[in-house]
């Protein structure tokens, strides 16, 4: 399995955190619609998936609860919490920052 | 809310580690059929599609492992940050650091040690089964005393009772016997028991069997069962034991049993023999069995049954039993009786101590946490979450508490220690009590309470805090802090004061016991009890026990330095009291209950009990001359009143063997009254017998010397052996212990009480200075100004000083409400005034006034030197 591209540090719990914003989703739909969504550039290794996931929820940003998947088969769906909502805004801000810091750096040099 | 969350979730995975171990597995097998399905809609075959899946999720365990971690790490490495972080606060303020710790093994430490006795002593069940269901009966008279139930009575209630499962009894009295077995010849504590008495209790016998009712037939084949200490001292604990003989007293008994260790019944005893008595009539006034029984039910019933009872005993023999009936009392209560209210008065003694401790840390932890508020507020600014800034306070508060428990055991370990090494030594099973594992849960329970408890407000405060308010320079608004510490100091005032007046009232009452004249001068006498075997001075007359006591009492007046020698049933304050008081009457008179005490001529001389009319008894009142008495002042006041005692005749209720007729005696003096019981009881009716008419086989023996009393011992030991070299001489102690070991429950109370008291006093003062200290320096400005605008350092004095006296006074008000009811419990445990002793309340506030004038003053001076155009310029 090839990587196209290794993820920034850090960043997987900003995309973790935006996918799981939109609705309740379970791990494997993260994954596939991150790869989705940016146009299979960033595929997220399942090996950090998941300790990622336990890890938010512990940390009280995500909770989970079992329900029924499209096919029928008892999934694990991951939601965002309220502070996992206030916690997203502050990724969010920093990555902007960080990014247009960089995009200044990168494109005036 | 998000803390709670988390706990809950941690306390899951902490719980369930299986079924979270299981969901992980689901969740992971899900995504692997997914990807699976996926593959397979791509176009691979199902083999392919699966390995494919695998392949991509990379190895399943390590996941699982490190999902795993993630739920662990995250706890205890934030946890072990706030503990170093803790550790570094608490290294750069050393001296707080040190003052809380020691307050804290302090406070907990005596709270352990108080425990563990307490714990020991009133709450450990007893070791018998299903105590709830053991009584004690007593014979109790119409006028008021409760004493044993003579042995043909109890054979009666046996026999008729249907209310109780067993009945059984024990002599009152433990002789000391002297006892031959395999080892060294040994002095032994006895106590006559009748069969069932073990299984009453629910002891099983370790070896053997307990006895049965053919042993208590009169003159049946002597037996003994062993306590196991006997057992392992004499036999070096052999089990092949049962069946041997040993001599008690000369006469051979058959070992027929041996007891579990720590076997213990009002006192520990080495031996037991079954009780056998002789079934002459006399002896149904002999009120001399402990009867304990085994409720088939309650306690009302049985008791009603009782009654029923004893009624018929009072008509079927009138002559003895007239006027006793039967009370039934649950036997726990009995056992720790006398105990039992100072024990509880420790135990809330301790609860308040904690309570100080606990206040005065917390108003320590708030000053320290104002001092800190700035780095509080630099750290949320820096964006330190306020979840993560109480975890840490409160983390602090436990490292504290922690420390200081574990400081608290170590003190409380050495508490436990010192309270045995000098500890009263009548509390029952004392011996027994050491820091257990239920008292290492309480301190531990404790200090994490304590810790919680002075953490929370700092805590609170930190998420509470306005950054940018605390962050300004110069705000000094903390007037919600000051009103916490204003309160925290009032409640410390409010216990010391009841400390102080608890333990006033102890001390008082000490002072007063310990100066109450026994009756007799303590002073330069040696004492110790002598029992002679029957076997060997049985001659049915008495003729050789008086020869000997006489020959023994004439040797030991011939050793150098002795002044005088006698000998007497029993010695005041020693324990012993004659079981079963008789009752005298004098001609034309009522009954009044007496006790007998029967003493060699030289007793009052040796005592130097004063003599206030008639004659002591002399040499010449010997078995065939006229019976004679010598009667105590409290006896002549109650029976003859204002008549002149001498001459006149009393008859008491029992008759000498061989006899008929009532014994009867004539007054010849009064002697004055002697405490008997305790210093604090009142001396009781006491009627003096000559030794020559009424021998007994055991005395206790009293010599005064000229010399130190403990410098004869030896010589006092081989006065005896010159007449009887089998005789053994028990422990020598001098009567100054005797009477002190009687102050020594009193003592220890009003020692501990007052230790309390002065911990209280020094920790509310301080709190007290470190409060208005802490005013000063927070008002450096406000009193600048005061003084700039004109104040007179008299004012600015007053200023600080009355806000001390305000809190000293409002705790002194409710501390001495408190004081005044609480101080009504422990009414049995004062002695010569009332639990509402004015001096007391009046000295106790004085001293509680003196020391926060003191601790406001300094404070007070501070602030008065105040420069104020230092303080303006630097404000």
């Amino acid at each position: 399995m090839s990587k196209p591209t290794d993820l920034v540090q850090g960043t997987v719990d900003l995309l973790i955190l935006k996918t799981v914003a939109l609705e309740p989703v379970h791990g494997w739909a993260i994954a596939q619609r991150i790869k989705l969504v940016s146009n299979d550039v960033l595929i997220l290794n399942q090996n950090a998936l998941y300790p990622a996931l336990h890890r938010l929820e512990e940390q009280g940003w995500l909770r989970s609860e079992w329900g029924d998947s499209e096919n029928n088969r008892r999934a694990k769906y991951y939601s965002l919490t309220r502070a996992g909502r206030k916690r997203l805004e502050q990724e969010l801000a920093q990555w902007r920052r960080l990014s247009s810091a960089i995009e200044m750096v990168v494109s005036t040099a | 809310m998000r803390l709670l969350y988390r706990m809950g979730r941690r306390l899951r995975s902490l719980v369930r580690l299986r079924a979270v171990d299981a969901e992980l597995n689901e969740e992971l097998r899900f995504h692997i059929e997914r990807q699976t399905a996926e593959n397979i809609a791509a176009g691979m075959t199902p083999d392919a599609a699966l390995r494919s899946a695998l392949l991509e999720l990379g190895g399943i365990e390590q996941i699982k492992e490190e999902c795993r971690d993630m739920r662990r790490m995250q706890w205890v490495e934030s946890s072990l940050q706030d503990a170093r972080f803790a550790i570094r606060t608490f290294s750069k303020r050393q001296g707080f650091t040190l003052t809380v710790l020691a307050i804290l093994a302090l406070g907990i430490g005596s709270a352990t040690a108080i425990f563990s006795i307490v714990n020991g002593v009133l709450l450990t069940a007893l070791p018998y089964r299903a105590p709830a269901k053991l009584v004690r009966i007593y014979g109790a008279w119409e006028h008021g005393s409760r004493e044993g139930v003579s042995p043909p009575d109890f054979v009666d209630y046996r026999q008729r009772n249907t209310t109780f499962e067993s009945l059984a009894g024990a002599s009152i009295s433990t002789p000391l016997l002297n006892l031959k077995a395999v080892g060294d010849p040994e002095q032994v504590r006895s106590r006559n028991i009748t069969a069932g008495f073990f299984s009453t209790l629910g002891i099983q016998p370790l070896l053997g069997r307990e006895f049965t009712l053919q042993d208590e037939i009169w003159k049946a084949p002597p037996v003994a069962i062993l306590s196991y200490g006997l057992w392992q001292r004499q036999y070096g604990g052999r089990a092949s034991v049962v069946g041997e003989h040993l001599a008690i007293n000369g006469v051979s008994y058959a070992v027929v049993g041996v007891l579990p260790p720590f076997f213990n019944f009002l006192g520990s005893t080495d031996l037991f023999t079954p009780i056998q008595y002789n079934p002459v009539p006399g002896i149904r006034s002999a009120r001399i069995l402990i009867v304990i029984g085994r409720l088939k039910s309650d306690l009302p019933s049985a008791q009603s049954e009782l009654d029923v009872l004893s009624r018929r005993l009072q008509t079927e023999y009138s002559q003895f039993d007239r006027g006793w009936s039967a009370v039934a009392a649950p036997l726990t209560d009995e056992v720790v009786k006398d105990v039992r209210v100072g024990l509880k008065m420790l135990l809330a003694a301790i609860a308040l101590v904690i309570l100080l401790v606990s206040a005065s840390i917390a108003s320590m932890m708030l000053s320290h946490a104002a001092s800190r508020q700035s780095e509080i507020s630099m750290r949320m600014a820096l964006g330190a979450s306020r979840a993560r800034l109480i975890r840490q306070l409160i983390t602090e508060g436990l490292l504290l508490a922690l420390f200081g428990g574990v400081g608290g055991c170590v003190v409380g370990y050495f508490g436990v220690e010192l309270i045995k090494q000098f500890g009263p030594v009548d509390i029952p099973r004392l011996s027994d009590a050491r820091i257990d594992t239920i008292a290492l849960a309480f301190t531990f329970m404790l200090s994490v309470l304590v810790g919680l408890g002075v953490s929370l407000e700092p805590a609170l405060r930190a998420g509470r805090a306005d950054i940018a308010y605390e962050l300004k320079a110069g705000s000094r608004t903390v007037t919600g802090r000051f009103r916490l510490r204003d309160v925290l100091v009032l409640s410390e005032i409010t216990v010391s004061v009841v400390l102080l007046v608890g333990a006033g009232l102890l001390i008082r009452s000490l002072i007063l016991l310990e100066n109450v004249n026994p009756g007799f001068q303590a002073n330069n006498v040696l004492t110790t009890r002598l029992a002679l075997p029957g076997s060997k001075y049985s001659d049915g007359i008495g003729a050789k026990v008086t020869a000997f006591w006489h020959d023994a009492i004439r040797n030991i007046e011939a050793i150098p330095g002795v002044q005088s020698a006698a000998v007497t049933s029993e010695l005041p304050l020693s324990g012993l009291n004659n079981p079963s008081p008789r009752t005298a009457t004098a001609d034309g008179g009522e009954p009044h209950h007496v006790y007998l005490r029967s003493v060699s001529p030289g007793y009052w001389n040796v005592m130097r009990i004063p003599l206030l009319a008639g004659r002591y008894l002399s040499t010449d009142d010997h078995k065939t001359s006229r019976r004679v008495v010598v009667i105590n002042e409290e006896l002549r006041k109650d029976i003859f009143g204002d008549r002149d005692p001498i001459g006149q005749r009393l008859t008491f209720d029992f008759q000498e063997r061989n006899e008929t007729e009532n014994y009867q005696a004539v007054v010849v003096g009064i002697a004055g009254d002697v405490h008997h019981t305790s210093l604090a009881a009142a001396p009781f009716r006491e009627a003096y017998l000559p030794m020559d008419q009424s021998p007994l086989f055991s005395y206790d023996l009293v010599v005064r010397t000229t010399i130190n009393p403990k410098s004869i011992a030896s010589d006092l030991r081989h006065a005896i052996w010159s007449l009887d070299r089998d005789e053994s001489v028990g422990t020598l102690r001098t009567l100054d212990d005797v009477v002190g070991l009687d102050l020594a429950q009193p003592k220890f109370r009003g020692y501990v009480l007052a230790a309390f008291a002065a911990m209280a006093l020094v920790l509310s003062a301080s709190s007290l200075y470190g409060l208005l200290s802490f005013l000063v320096a927070q008002r450096r400005r406000e009193i600048g100004v005061r003084m700039a605008l004109g104040a007179m350092p008299a004012d600015i004095f007053r200023l600080i000083v009355g806000k001390g006296l305000r809190l000293a006074l409002g705790g002194l008000l409710a501390g001495l409400v408190l004081a005044f009811a609480l101080a009504r419990f422990m009414h049995t445990l004062v002695y010569g005034i009332g639990s509402g002793d004015p001096v007391t309340f009046v000295a106790g506030s004085l001293v509680l006034l003196i020391v926060a004038v003191l601790a406001s003053y300094v404070p007070a001076r501070r602030a008065v030197n105040l420069n104020p155009v230092d303080v303006l310029r630097t404000e």
